[in-house]
Formats: C-alpha cells, structure tokens, sequence
C-alpha cells in the first residue's frame, strides 16, 4: 500500500514536470530537498533523544507508575467481564499513561505484555476477543496529553509556540476516546461472538 | 482565552521536565546514566527511521515542486472546500494510519512548506499529535500474541480515526481561523 502511494506520487511529479518543462529545476530541487529533510531529521533526533532519556527518568522512578494508578479504576468499569485483580489493568494502565505524556518508547512494552494477559485466558488463540480489540481502539484513539513527537517537530520547523496544538490534541483524542467506547460497543453487536 | 491557552500551553513541557527530574532526584534515580541510555535508544531509533523520513520527504517534495498538488488541489477544490479540508493536509489523512515515519515525514515537509504556526501547520500538528499509527499498533500488538483473525478490529479503529480526523479539522478551524 504504502509501496503504491511512494510510487505514485513519485512519478506523478515527474510526469507532471515532464510535461511542464520544469523537469530540470524538479532534479536539482530532489537533492536540495534531501538534504533539506537531513537538517530537520538532525534537529528531531535531538528532541526525540532528550524525550527518550526523560522518558527512561520517569519510568525508572516510577512515576509513570503512580500516573497510571488512577486509570485503573476506569479500565476496570470499561473491561466488566475481566476480574478486578486481572494482571492485565495495571499493564494496559501503564501503557495509556505513557501514550498520554508521548512517551511511546516506554509505552510499547507495556501494550505487548497486556496482550499477553488477555490472551493467556482466550479459549479460541486465533481470533482476537472483545477485550483485545477494545484496548487496541481504546490505544489507537491515542488519548494525549502532551503530544511530545509534535511539539518536537514543530520546534525542528522553528515554531515560536510549539506547544500550542497541544491542547487542541487532547481535546480531539477526548473524542475520540469516548467515541471508541461507544462504537466498540455498536461493532460487537453487529459482530456477534467469537467463535 | 486563546491567549491564555496559550500561555499555559508554554508552561506544559517546561513543568512536565520539572516533575520528572524532581521525582527521580527523591527516588535516587541515578538521573545522567538513565537519561543517557535513554536518549541513545532515541537517537538511533531516529536514525533507524531516517531512510524512511527521506523518502517520504522528498516524494513529497517532488510532487509539489513539479505542480502536480497543485493540479490535484484544484481537481478536488469543489469536494473539499465545503467540508473545510485545505487539499494540502489530504496525502496526511490517507498515509496517517499507515506509516509513522510517513506520516512525520509529510508533517515536516508541511510544516516547513506553510510555516509551523499557520494554519495549516497547527492543523498538520493537531492531526498528527492526536493520532496513532493505527495500522502499526493493529499488527504488533496483534501479531505479537499470534492472532489471526482480527475480526472487526480494524474498520472499527480505522472508523475512530476518521472521526478524530474530522474533529481534529472542526477544532483546528474553530481556535484559528
């Protein structure tokens, strides 16, 4: 998929300079543009590198894990037909908190290992269960409040405020938060069981 | 309110940095040796990421350069305009769930293209910023406990992500424009 659309805007842009003549200023114009996207990619590594290493300080303190305390009670009302002490909540807790603060690194490990867990008790391996798939869309919703690979990148272009999308970030993925709950519930309905 | 906003939203990384360095000091987190592991994990994820970036950006690069945007922009000018969509943030919608070094490869170009505080910057940086690589998440974390059948996993995130698209492009037009 991603091969197609490389491709294509490839060499739709060069037929297209093909036919309007510009197909000399387009070579050149390729190197400029690579390395142009060289000195932004130094100036992101360095933002991404400084997110990593504070993100490693908040993981080994442990203050990742009292952030994601709070949320486990939520998860508990929204996964009803797990146990209260299913080790997955505290793993899925963690791995939302981390998304939250754009800690992605740290957040990946945590995802895998709740998969694990709700997968331990699955009757049927083949197939995902309902509570994989809400903690997948509930994941994929991305619920943000310090979206730091963008802030980042705005800094990189050279913003004077980049950290002003932040809260319009957080105010989309609240609705698309609650919207995954609610059509989680309308496409398991429609899907039926498992098995 | 904007303004204030704003000026909290200056405040956001600067606190957050705060919190965690003082939350390490009183847990004794040896503070420079874990940062330093860390940041070295980041720098070579991001040069892992580089060749994709690359080819992305330039692609991407290319395609407005040769006028081609521009042809296609105007071509979808009348389907576009009434729902509020600027043609330029079109090739993020579709590449989005798809590829993250993509989709940060085509928000660098915009960024830089429109200005990162235009409205097309901050709308690019609002899309981007509230969004996952829904595709990717679907396949690990998926594949990682042997799952075949995904049921109706993926129209049903792909779905979410279509209305935090267009929540995205209300918002971004209700604070800026």
């Amino acid at each position: 998929m991603l091969n197609a659309v490389w491709a294509l805007l490839m060499l739709v842009a060069l037929g297209v300079g093909g036919a309007r003549g510009t197909i000399d200023s387009l070579g050149s114009g390729l190197f400029t543009q690579a390395m142009q996207a060289a000195k932004l990619a130094i100036d992101l590594a360095a933002v991404t590198a400084f997110w990593f290493g504070l993100s490693r300080i908040a993981e080994k303190s442990g203050l990742l894990a009292a952030l994601a305390r709070p949320i486990m009670p939520l998860l508990r009302r929204l996964f009803r037909s797990l146990p209260d002490d299913h080790p997955a909540f505290a793993l899925m807790a963690m791995n939302l908190a981390a998304n939250a603060l754009g800690l992605g690194s740290a957040a990946t490990p945590f995802g895998l290992k709740a998969m694990q867990e709700l997968a331990s008790a699955l009757p049927d391996r083949e197939a995902a269960s309902d509570e994989m798939i809400l903690f997948l869309v509930l994941n994929s919703a991305a619920l943000n409040l310090l979206p730091a690979g963008t802030i980042a990148m705005r800094a990189a272009a050279g913003s004077l405020d980049p950290a002003g999308t932040a809260l319009a970030s957080t105010i989309v993925t609240g609705v698309a938060f609650s919207s995954a709950l609610v059509l989680h519930g309308v496409f398991r309905r429609l899907a039926g069981s498992a098995t | 309110m904007i303004q204030a906003v704003g000026g909290f939203a200056g405040w956001l990384v600067p606190l957050f940095v705060a919190a965690v360095l003082l939350h390490g000091l009183w847990r004794r987190v040896d503070l420079i040796a874990e940062f330093v592991s860390g940041a070295r994990e980041g720098l070579q994820l991001s040069f892992s990421l580089f060749p994709y970036l690359l080819a992305i950006y330039v692609a991407v690069a290319a395609f407005r350069m040769s006028g081609a945007l521009e042809i296609l922009s105007s071509a979808l000018a009348p389907v576009l305009h009434p729902l509020g969509v600027p043609a330029a943030i079109l090739p993020l919608l579709l590449v989005r769930p798809l590829s993250g070094s993509a989709s940060s490869g085509l928000v660098l170009s915009l960024l830089h293209q429109h200005g990162p505080d235009s409205f097309i910057g901050r709308l690019v940086s609002t899309i981007q910023g509230s969004s996952e690589t829904t595709l990717y998440v679907l396949t690990v974390y998926l594949g990682s406990v042997g799952i075949k059948r995904s049921r109706y996993a993926l129209p049903l995130c792909l779905s979410v992500d279509a209305i935090g698209y267009a929540t995205a492009i209300f918002v971004a037009g209700w604070i800026w424009h």
